[in-house]
């Protein structure tokens, strides 16, 4: 692996690329899933003032 | 077949971004999508070999000295003979253009025949070209029968891979900058601030994206042209574009009144667009530059190129590909941004009340 790696170091490059993504993909999937639950919650509490009202 | 692979990516980028709700939460599927054509890209990108044709190669080795190259070709036959008064062996091999059948040129290997060069095999190997002989001498083995094999375009090379990456990036600055604009309208019509906010949102994505290709830009030409910014035509077109839309954020950034600011920058932003076509895609094309696609390049650039085999089907598609993927990435971070600025104006109205 360590010899075909130094061989073809275009694949660093490629393993460097993909770590990168995966990490902003990563981070972006985090946003989301927080997005949604503070959205969800505040539909719930402009819910909640409503029917006190 | 060419434009019909990329616009194909180009078409399909933008519906799946519109077609379910932009400004909505983007359902699993699609960013399960995303993260897979974006993954195929890097794929498609970064996997294949880049290989020349004899043609080509030796287009671009007559003017410059010392040229070292790629050279993708299927061993047809071997001669070998003793050179004097060096006394090393020298092997002659016939070779063909693998994608084309019937034609034939001669390498050179000095010393050893190396064992990969069997009658049949395709091989991508470094080579160097000797302008006394006219012929090009084998340096060294980069590909045994390669499965994916990436094109070599003179002026690009091995930065081939670059435009699966760049070119997507400036498309996307002009779908964001389009977008904005037509909310801009929408806005100035309806008078809904959700309008104003998607147009907003859109904007600085797309100022984000273009910042992204300059940058993405200038490394490359560093390397081709030998410094960073050189004020060619495209250089100088996105750096007035990237002033333009600068200005749009001091506006809005200027003004308190929430109406005001948003009927104010709405208006600039359709002014904005006006300009944006001719930036990216006539005055670069207009003008004599180093930029593929150039008045004085020869041809209409890589992409817009009718000659036959300037991008084969692999670069095709990976370059559709990219279009697809970064249209994409747009259109989720797009969706984000809005509802961020949807949930944060909804809080300060909270704590007004």
């Amino acid at each position: 692996m360590f010899e075909f790696l130094s061989n073809n170091q275009l694949y660093i490059v490629l393993i460097i690329v993909i770590i990168i993504w995966i990490g902003l993909f990563w981070y972006l999937l985090n946003t989301e899933r927080k997005l949604s639950k503070i959205e969800s919650k505040f539909q719930k509490m402009l819910n909640n003032k409503v029917n006190e009202k | 077949m060419k434009g019909l692979i990329i616009g194909s990516g180009v078409i399909l980028g933008l519906v799946l971004g519109f077609l379910p709700s932009f400004q909505r939460r983007k359902p699993i599927w699609w960013i399960f999508l995303s993260v897979l054509f974006m993954f195929v890209t890097i794929f498609l990108t970064f996997v294949p070999f880049v290989g020349s044709n004899f043609a080509t190669l030796k287009f671009v080795a007559k003017n410059i000295p010392n040229f070292v190259g790629p050279l993708y070709f299927k061993v047809h036959d071997i001669q070998k003979f003793d050179s004097d008064p060096e006394k090393t062996t020298v092997s002659k091999i016939i070779v063909s253009n693998p994608r084309v059948e019937g034609v034939f040129d001669s390498l050179f290997v000095r010393g050893d025949l190396p064992k990969e060069f069997q009658i049949g095999e395709k091989l991508i190997a470094e080579v160097k070209y000797n302008p006394t002989t006219q012929h090009f001498e084998y340096l060294k083995t980069i590909a045994v029968n390669p499965l994916l094999v990436l094109p070599y375009v003179p002026q690009l090379g091995e930065q081939i891979r670059i435009m699966n990456f760049h070119v997507p990036c400036a498309w996307v600055a002009v779908v964001a900058y389009l977008i904005s604009m037509f909310f801009s309208i929408k806005y100035l019509r309806y008078h809904k601030f959700e309008d104003d906010d998607i147009s907003s949102a859109s904007a600085l994505l797309g100022t984000i994206f273009a910042i992204l290709a300059t940058v993405t830009g200038m490394i490359w030409a560093k390397f081709n042209w030998g410094s960073f910014w050189n004020w060619d035509p495209r250089q100088t077109s996105i750096f007035v574009l990237l002033l333009i839309y600068f200005a749009y954020f001091v506006l809005r950034q200027s003004i308190d009144n929430a109406e005001m600011k948003a009927r104010l920058s709405s208006v600039y932003s359709i002014v904005a667009f006006v300009t944006v076509p001719f930036l990216v895609f006539v005055m670069p094309r207009l003008l004599a530059g180093n930029h593929p696609g150039s008045a004085n390049s020869g041809n209409a650039g890589p992409i817009l190129s009718t000659q036959e085999g300037t991008l084969n089907l692999l670069q095709t598609f990976g370059f559709s590909f990219g279009f697809l993927s970064f249209t994409m990435l747009f259109f989720w971070l797009l969706s984000l941004k809005i509802r961020i600025n949807q949930i944060h104006k909804l809080i300060l109205r909270q704590e007004n009340v």
